[in-house]
């Protein structure tokens, strides 16, 4: 057996000078046999039987460290062809594919990834294509024979598909962003298609972005998470609501409750688009209300007057849960007792976020209440607090009793060091 | 009172019986009375201040020690425990961190004074080096207690002055892996601290200053005379031990302990946050008495720094067998204390530049931004910081 390194591919044509059962292998020699058990143990055991290399060296070097060559597969497992022969005649054999359009690539994957019983040690879903049939790339490509759309490989790579869950993956949540845009960001190619060009540059300044990029968070959202993956489509109108619902549940639910609810049913309000925007979605904060809310009721004094109730609410006890918390840091530094107030002061947290979340209710009546409560605990923090620095002040009248006395010791001593010296002069 | 003065002396009557009392009471009654060089003034207190600073030390600490922790997980909760929760414990703690400040400081007043006296000479030079290994102590008491709260300032600090050690040629490596029991500061390095500082160092100085009173009281103080022309000092003629010279300490002693609330009440010592080694904290700086020595170090390469820095311990340490003049008058040591003069300069100037380096300050209006060489740079407005 000629050795070869570690995950690379034999030239050796399949089955030649292989042992057959039974049949002692050619002695290697200690070093030799070591040698050979690490390669065995390192490169996939099917990769060393391929002659492949001799041409397609490049793809070869980008294979190796692919998911699907540590799963075990090589060349031929996607195109066919007879691997025993090292030259180009291997290609001429039924069966070896090329695949020349965009389809044969989709099918070609799904003839793995559509065979659950394949799929089932990975753990991988098999619907793949049929979901990528019903989205927008699929309709395009299987409908219109449209080659410029995205297939597979454009999205994840040919030779070197790598895990999603790998941190250098196109498909890593945090290059979601940067895959879409290869094509969603290229204003020549989107105008083919009548789309804008500028979708991923504004995710780039959304929170969302900041929280996936910046903070590192893989639960933020990056295009997938809203328009979908192997089905991705735009959410239309009417479904905005329910894509943002996912992760903001409890705000989508309460939003069902408030007026702008009708107006959603009826189509003339687009539910979250309409306040927050959808690709360059910023932290929400009460300043919103005074940008969002003129757009439509400019002319409305009645549902401008309760927007500003409800802006006043939650803009009064933000502050003063920052106040607070500001308030509890200091004296925490300063060495006072806090535990409580920190304590309080994750309840005023809990109350905070609910009343951020009531206001998609749009009802002072439900707001109230609970920021009444919030308010309720944060007086009680600044109170405690104010309790320690009062107790604090009793060293200060402590310390000028303890002046006092040591003053008049001092004065004492140098009296009577002062008599001592006139007893003594001659 | 009459009653007590009974009790009083039942209590001799039962020991004389036993010991020889009077033997004790004539040498206590002699050092008591003991005549003092005539220049005897309120800088002659500076070493009793420090004696009474080390015990405030030793009493506070052990009450420190009854709720301190000295692990990783406990160190910082249990000093927070103690300044919040236990009762007086903000005071024992700050009698504690301001009482090293101010017996670092009472240490260094006291060894000017003995310099400009010119009483390290002979032959009184073993009672001087006992000094200077007390003011090592001192320090390294202040180096190994400033770990033991366990917080981002103390943790940091600790990293920063313990890597210089690891710059010695040879064994320096070794010697940092020595101090921190480990490659980085961790729970091994607290343990270590904490018992040099409630263990060996306390132990030593206890050593040290036993020795240093006990040679100073068999020498007496130094008058101004020269090297070899010292007088006895007459009964009489000199300011006695007691009640003279006790009652001036009591009053620096008074006013010791006033300025002492005073620093306490009014500038706690904040205990800052958690140690953090993830997270490094901008502009860490040592206490104050290592300042001199950490801007030093910043204008050398490290090993020639180091050696730099271990000159001024040097001459300390071997300066009464350098200083050859049997002069002691300051008046008649001229190029002594203008030795001693510069090298407090020096010290006062290093430990300045080492307090405002790297850091942003405002003069007449304008910003001004320290490098760590404390070179300013004028900040243009609208720019950072």
């Amino acid at each position: 057996m000629k050795l070869t390194p570690p995950c690379s591919i034999s030239l050796e044509p399949r089955g030649e000078k292989r042992p057959s059962a039974g049949q002692a292998p050619p002695s290697l020699g200690f070093v030799g046999t070591l040698a050979a058990l690490i390669g065995m143990a390192m490169a996939p055991a099917r990769a060393a039987e391929v002659s492949c290399l001799g041409c397609h060296e490049e793809q070869q070097k980008l294979f190796v460290g692919s998911a699907h060559a540590q799963a075990g597969l090589s060349c031929p497992d996607c195109h066919g062809g007879d691997p025993r022969v090292a030259s180009e005649s291997a290609h001429n054999v039924p069966g070896f594919k090329r695949p020349d359009t965009k389809q044969e690539i989709a099918e070609s994957c799904a003839r793995c990834h559509s065979d659950v019983r394949r799929m089932n040690p990975y753990g991988l879903p098999t619907d793949q294509l049929e979901r990528y049939k019903t989205s927008k790339h699929g309709e395009q490509l299987f409908g219109h024979g449209d080659q410029k759309v995205a297939t597979c490989t454009d999205c994840h790579g040919v030779h070197d598909i790598l895990k999603v869950r790998a941190p250098q993956s196109r498909t890593h949540p945090t290059h979601i962003p940067q895959t879409c845009g290869r094509c969603h960001s290229d204003a020549k190619l989107m105008s083919q298609y009548q789309l804008p060009a500028d979708g991923v540059a504004k995710y780039l300044t959304s929170y969302h972005a900041q929280l996936l990029l910046e903070k590192g968070d893989l639960s933020a959202p990056s295009c997938i998470t809203c328009h979908g993956n192997h089905g991705a489509v735009p959410p239309g109108a009417k479904e905005v609501g329910q894509v943002c619902g996912k992760c903001h549940g409890r705000q989508r639910e309460l939003f069902e409750q408030s007026p702008h609810a009708q107006a959603a049913a009826a189509g003339t309000f687009s539910e979250c688009v309409s306040c927050h925007g959808h690709h360059a979605i910023q932290k929400a904060t009460a300043d919103l209300f005074a940008q969002s809310c003129v757009r439509c009721h400019a002319q409305e004094p009645k549902s401008l007057a309760r927007r500003d109730v409800i802006a006043t609410l939650i803009h009064n006890v933000q502050g003063a849960y920052e106040h607070a918390t500001a308030r509890v840091k200091e004296a925490t530094l300063l060495g006072l007792a806090t535990e409580d107030q920190q304590v309080l002061l994750q309840e005023a947290k809990t109350q905070l976020t609910q009343l951020e979340a009531l206001q998609h209710t749009l009802l002072p009546e439900q707001m109230q209440p609970v920021a009444a409560r919030a308010d309720g605990i944060v007086k009680a923090v600044i109170a405690g607090i104010d309790g320690q620095e009062r107790n604090e002040r009793w060293k200060h009248l402590a310390l000028a009793v303890c002046w006092g006395f040591m003053l008049a010791m001092a004065v004492i001593f140098w009296l009577k060091r002062r008599e001592l010296g006139q007893k003594e002069k001659p | 009172m009459k009653r007590l003065t009974q009790y009083s002396a039942s209590i001799r009557s039962w020991l004389a019986g036993r010991y020889d009392i009077g033997a004790v009471e004539a040498f206590a009654e002699e050092q008591a009375h003991k005549p003092l060089p005539t220049h005897v003034g309120f800088w002659h207190t500076f070493g009793s201040l420090s004696l009474f600073l080390f015990l405030n030390q030793v009493v506070t600490g052990i009450l420190l020690m009854i709720y301190y922790r000295p692990t990783v997980d406990t160190a910082f909760e249990s000093v927070r425990f103690i300044i919040t929760k236990a009762h007086f414990g903000w005071l024992i703690r700050g009698l504690h961190a301001w009482g090293a400040t101010l017996m670092i400081l009472c240490v260094l007043c006291h060894m000017l004074r003995t310099y400009f006296m010119g009483a390290y000479k002979k032959p009184r030079e073993v009672t001087w080096i006992l000094g200077v290994l007390i003011f090592g102590c001192t320090v390294t008491f202040g180096f190994t207690g400033y770990l033991l709260p366990w917080s981002q300032l103390s943790y940091w600090a600790t990293v920063v002055g313990t890597e210089i050690t690891g710059v010695i040629p040879f064994f320096g490596g070794y010697l940092k892996t020595l101090l921190r029991g480990g490659e980085g500061i961790t729970g091994e390095t607290l343990a270590r601290f904490y018992v040099l500082h409630v263990v060996v160092l306390p132990w030593a100085l206890t050593a040290f200053i036993a020795v240093h009173l006990f040679l100073m009281r068999v020498q007496g103080l130094a008058t101004l005379e020269r090297v070899g022309e010292e007088k006895p000092i007459p009964k009489g003629v000199g300011i006695p031990f007691f009640p003279h010279h006790v009652l001036k300490e009591g009053i620096v002693f008074c006013l010791l302990v006033a300025v002492l609330l005073t620093l306490i009440v009014g500038w706690p010592i904040e205990l800052g946050e958690k140690a953090n080694p993830l997270s490094t904290p901008v502009g860490i700086k040592p206490e104050w008495y290592f300042l001199p020595t950490y801007q030093l170090l910043k204008y050398f390469p490290k090993m020639i720094g180091l050696l730099v820095s271990l000159v001024p311990p040097l001459l300390l340490l071997l300066w009464p067998f350098l200083d050859r003049s049997p002069e002691r008058h300051p008046k008649k040591r001229r190029v002594a204390v203008a030795i001693g003069i510069t090298a407090l300069a020096l010290a006062i100037v290093f430990g300045v530049l080492g307090h405002i380096s790297e850091s942003t300050r405002s003069f007449r209006g304008q910003k001004y931004e320290f490098d760590m060489y404390s070179v300013p740079h004028r900040v243009q407005p609208g720019t950072h910081p």
